[in-house]
């Protein structure tokens, strides 16, 4: 008759159960040891997601938004002429999808920026300053003035001005090359000056009315990117069918990922130092769990042998210790999710101040943080520890318990007699 | 018969030496016998019990239980034939320390895949043909030695095998718990039929078999049929 019955796996989860506490120590220990490297892999885990949430916003905040919609051929070849028409309806399109919280048309150019005798490059972007300021914080690293005032207004990086020796109040007057081909102008007051830490943005940024710009360069109602900010930055690759759907023909739609490759990149490097630290961690776990179910199934030598005397497949045996593996795993578990949740859920409501940090107000900028970290929660953090622990618990009993296999029922008899 | 034992030899070679534990032995045991096999240390008796039990096989020969020839079993239907035609007693009571007395009797019932309200109702009655009603919910840590070997033979016959097989099962008790355990298995084989085949050096138990088979150097030297 098969033992493998659904009554049998119940008989075994209580035997399995009621085994573990014979050494309640041992049993203690592992489980202490399994909830332990959960918990801190975990613990870890929920403050990389908070800093990559960090970087993110950061990053997207700052200019790129978390979707664009660009021509075809601006993202590789970024000339003036590669413009969307009738930009501003383009974005009021985009104003109605779910999940979209704002939209920003900008028109841009790669101009000299100059003021008496001194000449610098720099990236002239044209923004509508309402709708650029709901999707973008570079109007609140405001160093100086007001951010865009009046349709004429220039807002400046302070390494552009300093370069420029301008304050504000002053005139500039940017020279580009237009959208026909001709020779673009603007002449612009500088109304506020903004300081947002990173260097290559302070020093090369410039920022204007769209109108103005598009006046100046030629391009009529053309824009050279909508800016999308969406509720979830995570979610904007489930959102492309959407976004694409209230895109125009002849239009390309470029998420973070794209528009950041290097942001990207660096998570990706970031989890993988991350995670050869978690696994030396598991493993180590896992080696004492090995030890902890090799002394087991040596004490029970007898105990097996006498199973397998009145009918019991090995296979059973081992699905038994298997059982045991897995109570000893979900005790572990418990511990340390109920400590990460101890440790992350007051942290994430307020934040680790890296203000507060000495040397990290500075390197904020360039680290592309924030003021306060907020460790996160998602299914990932809580699920993938326990998961890889669940497997390495399994292969820690495993390798013990194969030994059953290979038992001698009347050797295994005479044990410790 | 029960048992057919047909020029039965096992050798260990695991040593230097080999060491011949049966040599050449033929041996039957019929439906409702007990038979004790005697003879000193060494002499082979818990090697042919063993050998019957399909715990471990002979080395050449055949031996056929309940018709079945088993020698040429694989392990899984060795694992079959013990679960559902031989009950064990061994010298070391050999409970399940987790379960209660209940439990353990109740385990075989399991693993055969009988549903709950039958085993419970079978092992009931078995704990109760052994006088240990009162003790079924105690765990073998709270039972004597006797009432774990008493236990560990409710366990064997609640299957109802076609044959019980004890290995030496008096050896941890002191006489008069040995008597009892004796009466106990008696009145099965009296009065229920029970095929039962004992090793023992212990001449109480002797005593009480139906038959005894004298071993030396893994031979039969001896039969009182």
């Amino acid at each position: 008759m098969a033992d493998r019955s659904p009554r049998t796996r119940t008989l075994f989860v209580r035997v399995a159960w009621r085994n573990l506490w014979r050494r309640r120590l041992r049993t203690w220990m592992s489980a202490s040891g399994i909830g332990f490297a959960i918990f801190l892999v975990t613990v870890g885990m929920s403050f990389q997601a908070g800093t990559y949430d960090a970087w993110i916003e950061t990053a997207t905040g700052l200019m790129s938004g978390h979707a664009q919609v660009q021509h075809p051929a601006y993202f590789d070849n970024p000339e003036v002429r590669h413009s969307l028409a009738e930009g501003t309806d383009l974005a009021s399109q985009f104003e109605g999808v779910p999940g979209v919280v704002a939209v920003a048309p900008r028109a841009e150019a790669f101009a000299l920026v100059s003021v008496g005798e001194r000449s610098f490059g720099a990236m002239v972007i044209g923004v509508d300053p309402v709708r650029d300021a709901a999707l973008s914080d570079l109007s609140t690293h405001l160093a100086a003035g007001e951010y865009l005032p009046s349709p004429d207004s220039a807002f400046v990086g302070t390494a552009l001005a300093t370069n420029l020796g301008i304050e504000v109040g002053d005139e500039i007057v940017v020279l580009g090359s237009g959208a026909e081909g001709g020779v673009a102008a603007l002449v612009s007051r500088v109304d506020g000056m903004f300081e947002t830490g990173r260097v290559e943005v302070d020093r090369s940024v410039l920022q204007v009315g769209l109108a103005a710009m598009q006046a100046g360069f030629e391009l009529g109602d053309a824009v050279h990117r909508v800016v999308i900010k969406t509720r979830d930055a995570r979610g904007v690759t489930g959102m492309r069918p959407i976004l694409e759907a209230a895109m125009p023909a002849g239009g390309r739609l470029l998420d973070w990922n794209e528009l950041l490759p290097e942001l990207e990149q660096a998570i990706q490097i970031d989890r993988t130092t991350a995670a050869m630290t978690y696994w030396l961690l598991l493993v180590v776990v896992a080696m004492s769990v090995v030890n902890a179910f090799i002394m087991t199934v040596f004490e029970r030598t007898r105990e097996f042998g006498m199973l397998l005397a009145i009918g019991m497949r090995p296979g059973s045996i081992i699905g038994m210790l298997s059982i045991e593996a897995v109570c000893v795993w979900a005790m572990g578990t418990v511990i340390g999710i109920l400590l990460c949740l101890l440790v992350v859920v007051p942290l994430g409501m307020v934040g680790i101040d890296l203000a507060g940090i000495e040397g990290m107000d500075a390197m904020a900028g360039q680290l592309m943080m924030p003021d306060r970290l907020y460790p996160a929660l998602n299914v990932e953090v809580l699920v993938e520890s326990p998961g890889w622990m669940l497997l390495g618990t399994l292969i820690a009993a495993l390798i013990p318990a194969l030994r059953v296999r290979r038992m001698q029922v009347v050797e295994a008899l005479r044990e410790e007699e | 018969m029960v048992v057919e034992c047909r020029d039965v030899s096992r050798t260990y070679d695991d040593d230097a030496v080999p060491v011949h534990a049966l040599r050449g032995v033929d041996f039957q045991l019929a439906a409702g016998e007990w038979v004790s096999l005697a003879g000193p240390s060494g002499s082979g008796k818990s090697t042919l019990l063993h050998v019957i039990g399909g715990l471990d096989q002979p080395t050449t020969g055949s031996v056929v239980v309940d018709g079945v020839e088993v020698t040429a079993l694989s392990a899984a239907q060795l694992s079959d034939l013990r679960l559902d035609k031989i009950g064990f007693v061994f010298q070391s009571y050999n409970l399940i320390p987790v379960l209660s007395a209940l439990e353990n009797v109740e385990f075989i019932l399991q693993l055969q895949g009988v549903d709950r309200a039958e085993r419970r109702s079978r092992s009931r009655e078995a704990l109760h043909s052994l006088g240990l009603s009162d003790l079924e919910n105690r765990r073998p840590g709270e039972m004597s030695g006797g009432q774990q070997q008493r236990v560990a033979i409710a366990r064997a016959i609640v299957t109802e095998p076609v044959l019980l097989l004890a290995d030496e099962p008096s050896a941890n008790l002191d006489t008069s718990t040995t008597r009892e355990l004796l009466e106990v298995l008696q009145s099965l084989n009296r009065e229920r039929g029970v095929t039962i085949l004992t090793a023992t050096h212990d001449p109480m138990v002797m005593g009480y078999t139906t038959r005894q088979v004298n071993l030396r150097d893994g031979n039969v030297v001896g039969d009182n049929a």
